[in-house]
């Protein structure tokens, strides 16, 4: 049964990913902006024949359906084409130097969203209105309300500049760099046991990853406050206090598996924004990731490259929509019977 | 996704169930391992240890741009050359005050018209321990000018104008042949990088790209993209241009190059002490790069040129009294001292006064309301003239300050901005009336901007602009051997552009880098090169 939803699921990946580079190959092309112009920057004497030649050089002389057949084409054997920007590398090598980087620091940021959420989420409903609560509501309005940019900048001063804290830019400290393994540092230093790696790039990850869980563990944790002083008033939960289980047991195993359920779409929306939260974030702290190659890309008129950035958000939104899905599926038994 | 219909066909497919499901299928097949090479190939990359020494006694520079590629041939980027400038000495280079030096040439003459005999120092190694020969030379003259079968076509081909090829006479001797006389080679050269041909030919362009070998005073030893470069001192040294002193090894361990495009990061890491040298200080941020304790501020004046250019191919500014009206409605004054705190300079042309060929009898730009207004009742427009002044999202501020000062003298300038690239292109076109942006002449010569902005075919003549006897006296300043008589074939140019007025008001502003204490013989330049040979830190 779940197999098959999600094999359905996944199947449904494959046109939206042809949808998206479609559009996004339409846009780029139809936006001013040329990017051998940009290439030329202020040459001097360039004469029609020299551009002409870096046009043919790249493709760009064929007709747009043409182009975007070749795409096509080229991406079924793997090759993304050549960046224009990056004068002739293969996009799939540029992203692939940046995408360790955004997915530690989507990771960080989630982990440090929830890992403050659930149980202030919590706490908040078992009193509401009470002190915490209060607290944790302007804490979230101001989290919520707060643009990234501007909370990042005042971060930065605060923490790095006034208090030296904590670095304000890059991934990690100068010859500090672990063996690479998945190519996320923090990771990496973990699996190797490399401590001072560890905390080098913890130390770098915690201004941008603090940022960018800000306004993403305001929201969960409404939700989950929510939700949760709505089951909390269920008769199943009346019932189990006065079976005389343990508060624990009650609000920990009865409460929330059932709060979670809402929760879970608004975790993987959230996420979603995570990743679009990267191209700011990563701009403000000079992160080395795909959110900061995007924007580049963009400014330069970067096809393939704007095209592949684009096509691995459009695949984590799928993937992460299609996780709350499953994840809904886990929790809530009524889905499973339900015809699908 | 819980609709019933479905549940009907629960025993088979239905045709378009199917056609639709083998139509995703290949599509998937299509995409997939797009996906799959990317997270494959980001798995493959390997961490580097540095030295010790190599962290300690380096310096950090924040630069204002990324770098995409450090391959010297395949780039228009100053922040490229500037890094790469590092790794890869050129045949000629510029001291501090901008005069041409040999550095990895000995010294060369010109023969005939044509002919330029370059002799090379001795004893040269390129990083990778090869000896440096008349043939690195010409592979890489022939790259650039894509006289080399199956290499992508170079972006600084231009750059070389009419070189047609080089020839080696001996290991230690080359000539650069060029299409007829073409005086300014050896300052062409210095935007040109020598590369080590055996070297190339071995790892091809891609790999080069991202590892290059060079003959420069420090080797890369790390590249993290968007990151950091990292580069270390490179003990074989032959030492560098003996007409720029000290010679030998560069005295820093290493120097590490990381671009932080926002100018309040670059600014924060200073303050930080996460770098030692900031490039690119915006003049408006310049104060609180000098209040910083431990830091000081570095000036030095630019090469590049703002300028309010006008459309004279169609009306109002196809008039000679509306543009001569234009010069005297700026008011400089309020603009460089207010708006740009003294950090820029006003010009009467488009040359800077550091260029070969400035005409310093151009009188100093200057407001005159009652002229400017007099102008413009005779060219009909008594009740004054409204137009709509284009520039880029970076120079908003000036345009700003530019139409504000018009006002008084009965234009009425409103400011619209564009995308930098979108701008250019619309000016190519002549789509534009009235526009502030601004070019950039590094060589310092007169050749790097009034050919291209103001020969009739000129490839970024904005303007309009057709004077057959200023496109002869350009044609002439080209190719005339005498600097004399260059020199003043430009000046006369200038007077004819002073007439003329396709521009009505240039302003240079000065290049501003933020510097630690802890760093020793480091100042900013007017080219924009950070050469790191002979920099060092307090120890």
């Amino acid at each position: 049964m779940l197999s098959r939803f999600l094999g359905r699921r996944l199947l449904q990946l494959v046109p939206v990913l042809l949808g998206v580079s479609l559009i996004v190959f339409l846009t780029m092309h139809l936006t001013p902006g040329d990017p051998i112009e940009h290439m030329l920057g202020q040459a001097g004497r360039v004469t029609p024949e020299q551009i002409a030649e870096l046009r043919s050089h790249y493709g760009l002389d064929r007709p747009l359906a043409t182009q975007y057949w070749f795409f096509l084409r080229h991406a079924a054997t793997g090759d993304l084409g050549i960046s224009y920007s990056h004068h002739g590398r293969p996009v799939s090598e540029v992203v692939a130097e940046r995408l360790p980087a955004t997915l530690e620091l989507t990771l960080f940021a989630f982990v440090l969203a929830l890992a403050f959420a659930i149980p202030a989420g919590i706490f908040a409903a078992l009193r509401p209105q009470g002190l915490f609560d209060r607290l944790a509501t302007v804490g979230a309005l101001v989290g919520i309300s707060l643009p990234g940019f501007w909370l990042g900048i005042v971060l930065m001063i605060i923490l790095g500049l006034r208090l030296h804290l904590l670095p304000i830019s890059g991934r990690i400290g100068l010859g500090m760099a672990p063996e690479t393994i998945t190519g996320m540092h923090i990771l990496d230093a973990a699996l190797t046991g490399n401590a001072p790696a560890f905390w080098s790039a913890l130390k770098h990850l915690l201004l941008p990853g603090l940022t960018l869980a800000a306004p993403m563990a305001a929201m969960v944790m409404r939700m989950l406050r929510s939700s949760m002083i709505g089951v909390l008033e269920k008769d199943y939960v009346q019932f189990a206090r006065a079976k005389g289980l343990p508060e624990t047991a009650v609000v920990g195993k009865h409460a929330l598996r059932n709060a979670l359920i809402p929760t879970v779409n608004i975790v993987a929306l959230q996420t979603g924004l995570l990743l679009s939260g990267n191209m700011i974030i990563e701009t403000v702290f000079q992160y080395p990731g795909l959110g900061k190659l995007a924007v580049d890309a963009i400014a330069a008129a970067d096809y393939p490259l704007v095209q592949a950035v684009v096509l691995i958000y459009a695949t984590c939104y799928v993937l992460l929509n299609l996780g709350a899905d499953v994840l809904h599926v886990v929790l809530d038994p009524t889905v499973r019977t339900a015809p699908t | 996704m819980a609709d019933g219909q479905e549940t009907h066909h629960r025993q088979g497919l239905t045709r378009r169930e199917f056609l639709s499901a083998a139509g995703r299928l290949a599509a998937l097949a299509v995409l997939a391992p797009s996906s799959a090479s990317v997270l494959l190939s980001g798995c493959a990359r390997g961490g580097k240890r540095l030295s010790r020494e190599l962290v300690v006694g380096s310096l950090s520079i924040a630069l204002d741009a990324d770098v995409q590629t450090l391959d010297p041939a395949m780039h228009r980027s100053r922040t490229v050359e500037a890094v790469v400038r590092n790794i890869c000495d050129g045949l000629v280079a510029r001291d501090a005050e901008m005069r041409y030096v040999p550095q990895l040439a000995a010294n060369w003459e010109v023969e005939g018209e044509d002919r330029w005999v370059f002799k090379l120092r001795e004893g040269v190694k390129f990083h990778n321990g090869d000896s440096f020969t008349a043939e690195d030379v010409k592979f890489t003259v022939d790259r650039i000018i894509g006289a080399i079968e199956g290499v992508p076509p170079s972006p600084r081909k231009d750059l070389l104008g009419p070189v047609t090829g080089a020839e080696v006479l001996d290991p230690q001797t080359v000539v650069i042949h060029t299409e007829g006389p073409y005086p300014i080679l050896h300052k062409k050269l210095v935007f040109q990088e020598i590369c080590p041909k055996r070297y190339f030919e071995e790892v091809g362009p891609d790999e080069f790209a991202r590892k290059p070998v060079g003959a420069g005073p420090f080797r890369l030893v790390e590249w993290s993209p968007g990151e950091r470069i990292v580069l270390e001192r490179f003990a074989d040294y032959y030492g560098g241009s003996p007409d720029i002193p000290p010679t030998g090894p560069a005295l820093l361990q290493g120097v590490i190059f990381r671009p932080l495009e926002e100018a309040a990061t670059r600014i924060a890491s200073l303050a930080a002490a996460e770098v030692g040298v900031a490039v690119n200080i915006p003049a408006d941020q310049a104060a609180s790069v000098e209040d910083l304790p431990g830091a000081r501020l570095s000036v030095a004046q630019g090469t590049r040129t703002h300028f309010v250019g006008m459309n004279l191919t169609r009306k109002p500014f196809s008039s000679p009294l509306v543009r001569e009206a234009m010069r005297y409605a700026v008011d400089p004054k309020p603009i460089v001292e207010k708006y740009l705190l003294g950090r820029a300079r006003a010009l009467p042309g488009i040359l800077v006064p550091m260029a070969f060929g400035w005409d310093s009898s151009l009188p100093a730009p200057k407001q005159d309301v009652g002229r400017a207004k007099d102008l413009l009742r005779k060219a009909g427009y008594a009740d004054g003239l409204r137009v709509t002044l284009d520039c880029e999202a970076s120079d908003k501020r000036i345009a700003e300050a530019i139409a504000g000062s018009m006002k008084a003298a009965g234009v009425q300038a409103d400011v619209r901005v564009w995308k930098k690239d979108n701008l250019l292109n619309q000016l190519r076109r002549r789509e534009r009336d009235l526009f502030l942006t601004s070019w950039g002449n590094s060589s310092l010569d007169p050749s790097g901007i009034l050919p291209v902005l103001f020969r009739s075919d000129g490839y970024s003549n904005f303007f309009g602009y057709r004077n057959p006897v200023v496109d002869r006296l350009l044609d002439e300043a080209d190719g005339a051997m005498s600097t004399e008589e260059r020199r003043q074939k430009y000046v006369e140019v200038q007077r004819h552009l002073h007439r003329d007025i396709p521009t009505c008001f240039h302003l240079a502003l000065e290049e501003l880098y933020g510097v630690s204490e802890q760093v020793e013989n480091f100042e900013a330049r007017p080219d924009g090169m950070l050469p790191m040979h002979d920099v060092s830190l307090k120890s």
